[in-house]
């Protein structure tokens, strides 16, 4: 490694320090576990700070860790992950990321119905998701990220980006209300409408 | 337009309204209808209000001392 300079170390303090936290959760939901989570942050900082020369200082560093993060973690940790997705990803995306005219799928958000749900259940259907539709989300929903910057530290298309969103929230929804009707609740305003339009149309 | 393939689109307005994707003209038309349609202010109720219950709520793990100091000393 060419030895550093005064000025690498200030780079690493100043701009790439900061988002150690925002790295480590995006690390531990895409691991699903605390010490490979850490790890995937510890290479991360130690690549960043090898090729810091390749890095123009001022620019989008969190974008540029980010990308680090998600290459390290697809060329070693996803083979080892504990919890790999069972959906093999091409065949769900061949079938999803076309499928636009799906019906919309809505949250009920009423306080009895998400009262009792705290982060566990919410990270547990985030962790369930297909990894490539919760690197997205994350990207997006947690950590603010626009769709320009996703497509560069996911290496798509901005087409892709945004249907792959569209696909991750309404999966996550329908996640998050399957575990509100394991607590019991029922949502019984689609039924009315079924019911109603079913009077309608028989009358 | 069926009633689902119009609330399809809409919602997906609505997501793209949100993350800061639509003209200024399709924003305009976006919240006209927001205002003066209860079902699209529904939809857009329910968007919003879903974002921020998964930011609020999704486990956001620090990174620890240790993990911190592990870094630094591997960098000197």
């Amino acid at each position: 490694m060419a030895k550093k300079t005064k000025k690498d170390y200030e780079i690493f303090d100043k701009e790439f320090f900061p988002h150690i936290d925002a790295l480590k959760t995006f690390a531990y939901h895409l691991c699903y576990d605390d010490d490979d989570a850490n790890d995937l942050v510890q290479e991360t900082y130690l690549k960043a700070f090898r090729f810091v020369d390749k890095y123009d200082e001022g620019t989008n560093a969190k974008a540029w860790l980010f990308k680090i993060l998600k290459n390290a973690y697809i060329n070693e940790y996803r083979k080892k992950s504990k919890r790999p997705t069972k959906v093999g990803f091409e065949d769900f995306t061949t079938f999803h990321e076309s499928g636009e005219s799906a019906p919309p799928a809505y949250l009920d958000l009423r306080d009895e119905l998400f009262n009792n749900m705290m982060g566990d259940e919410v990270t547990l259907a985030v962790n369930a998701l297909p990894i490539d539709f919760r690197t997205v989300l994350l990207l997006s929903d947690v950590e603010g990220f626009t769709y320009e910057e996703i497509s560069k530290i996911v290496d798509v298309p901005i087409g892709t980006v945004r249907s792959r969103l569209f696909r991750a929230r309404n999966l996550l929804k329908d996640k998050l209300k399957a575990y509100a009707e394991k607590r019991g609740f029922r949502d019984f305003r689609g039924e009315k409408s079924k019911k109603s339009s079913k009077v309608e149309e028989e009358e | 337009m069926e009633k689902n393939s119009l609330l399809n689109y809409f919602s997906q307005q609505v997501n793209l309204y949100l993350d800061n994707r639509l003209t200024t003209d399709s924003e305009q038309n976006l919240l006209d209808a927001i205002e003066s349609d209860s079902e699209c202010n529904k939809v857009y109720n329910c968007e919003k209000q879903f974002r921020d219950f998964i930011k609020t709520n999704l486990q956001r793990p620090c990174a620890s001392e240790d993990l911190i100091n592990s870094i630094k000393k591997k960098l000197d």
